[in-house]
């Protein structure tokens, strides 16, 4: 028997392979014939008789061929070709949804160097903090605190309070009712004016104003929603106002 | 002779499998699209509104505005949620949530929700009761008009939690009702809702107007 109707006759009884996997059957039959011939012949066999002793030792073709088509169980086959179509179909969806990585890169700024601009038309001092909160999943940061005028109410100081809120996990989902239930209150207790921010499902910023009056030297930022409360003071950069 | 690998089928599909996984994580976790089970769209919207750790208490399948529309009734100890997804191209999408602070020491809490797609509109009230003594639930639906100054108001539907509205979940009762008929005829006047608190002998605890909830048009 030669060695390509060996292969013929072994793959005869594999009903169920794909294409790739008989391909991959006969490849590898292949290879065992080689090895065995190549070390008869090494031993000094003609090339007719290491083929003859080869084809012995390979055994029934058929029984080979039964042996190997339990190998291939159905389910087994079905399992791999859903789990392609859902990655090809994830895929597609993520070529449809890719507009969302901006968003992503909005996480990643959160995290690392959020800067967004200052409506303060006057400054008299600002610094950066780096003040992160942890609430609930998401963290509340507060990155950036300043002392100035916005010109919207002539004489009136304030306090501008620069946050940011997102995920704990990167890229994860924040809550955006985080930063809407926060507050900065200056020493007397008034409460905040919400000056405007951005968000969207990975990133929120906002930026809280509270009025101030010389002296004022802290403000504090709390935060109070399903149980959880968060207080702090941040003390005001510079010397505050005169 | 170089040796050809030959893999089994079994582990081929646990490589495609374990490929496909990693894939879908990717795409869930940042483009948050894929979602292959209606409760990560839901814990999706719960994570927009702040909430976790939440446990399910009741699920409603409602095809009048989407045929694979599923209403989640979700809760932790400090918050009570009713959460909607439907199926999409992009897989189970979440669409919007209301979520009622159960902190505050009330001894009802109570929300309204509503959704509106083409001419169909469905109303929903739902919410948690933490005193014994509310044995049962009503809603008043009022019309409210002005007419010399005044705000006039009367009942134009009112309706009872049935017993299959009631749920308990680690100890805490809650409620979903479906007003009937959504629609809304009277265009000229003001909706407005009303909790009646009725005890075990169907008198009336108190009333509270219902303020929180959310309106969504698909």
């Amino acid at each position: 028997m030669e060695r390509g109707e060996y292969c013929d006759r072994v793959l005869a009884a594999l009903r169920r392979l794909t294409p790739e996997e008989r391909a991959a059957v006969r490849s590898e039959i292949d290879g065992h014939i080689e090895d065995h011939m190549e070390s008869l012949l090494e031993l000094g066999y003609t090339p007719e008789l290491a083929q003859e002793r080869t084809m012995a030792a390979m055994g029934d073709p058929e029984a080979v061929g039964r042996g190997l088509e339990a190998q291939y169980p159905l389910r087994w086959l079905l399992l791999g070709r859903c789990a392609v179509v859902l990655a090809v179909a994830a895929c597609l969806q993520a070529l449809l949804a890719v507009g969302m990585l901006g968003m992503v890169w909005d996480s990643v700024t959160a995290r690392i160097y959020p800067n967004e601009e200052s409506r303060m038309n006057g400054v008299a001092a600002t610094e950066r903090v780096n003040v992160r909160v942890p609430v609930g999943d998401d963290v509340l940061r507060v990155y950036r605190l300043a002392v100035g005028q916005r010109g919207e109410v002539p004489g009136l100081w304030e306090a501008e309070v620069s946050l940011c809120a997102y995920d704990h996990l990167p890229g994860g989902i924040v809550s955006d009712r985080l930063l809407s239930a926060t507050q900065v209150k200056n020493e007397r207790g008034e409460a905040s004016s919400h000056g405007g921010g951005r968000g969207s499902w990975k990133a929120d910023y906002t930026r809280l104003y509270a009025p101030l009056q010389p002296g004022d030297t802290f403000v504090t930022l709390e935060y109070e929603r399903l149980g959880e409360r968060v207080y702090l003071e941040l003390s005001l950069p510079g010397e505050g106002i005169s | 002779m170089k040796k050809n690998v030959l893999f089994s089928r079994r582990r081929t599909a646990l490589r495609r499998i374990l490929r496909t996984l990693v894939c879908l994580l990717l795409v869930q976790h940042i483009l948050g699209v894929g979602l292959l089970l209606p409760r990560q769209a839901i814990r999706q919207v719960e994570q927009r509104s702040g909430v976790t750790g939440t446990r399910v208490v009741a699920r409603r399948w409602m095809p009048k505005l989407y045929a694979t529309h599923l209403l989640y009734l979700t809760e932790n100890e400090a918050a009570t949620q009713l959460c909607d997804t439907h199926w999409t191209i992009f897989g189970w999408e979440g669409g919007f949530g209301w979520t009622l602070d159960c902190t505050t020491g009330e001894p009802l809490y109570i929300a309204e929700r509503s959704m509106s797609r083409s001419d169909e509109t469905l109303w929903y009230y739902y919410g948690r009761v933490d005193n014994v003594r509310i044995a049962d639930i009503s809603v008043s639906v009022q019309a409210e008009e002005f007419a010399d100054g005044k705000s006039v108001s009367r009942e134009v539907d009112r309706f009872t939690a049935a017993k299959g509205d009631w749920l308990t979940k680690e100890g805490r009762r809650y409620f979903l009702l479906r007003q009937a008929d959504g629609t809304w005829p009277y265009e000229q006047e003001r909706r407005r809702a009303f909790a009646v608190a009725l005890d075990a002998e169907g008198k009336e605890l108190f009333r509270q107007e219902i303020e929180q909830g959310t309106f969504s048009y698909y």
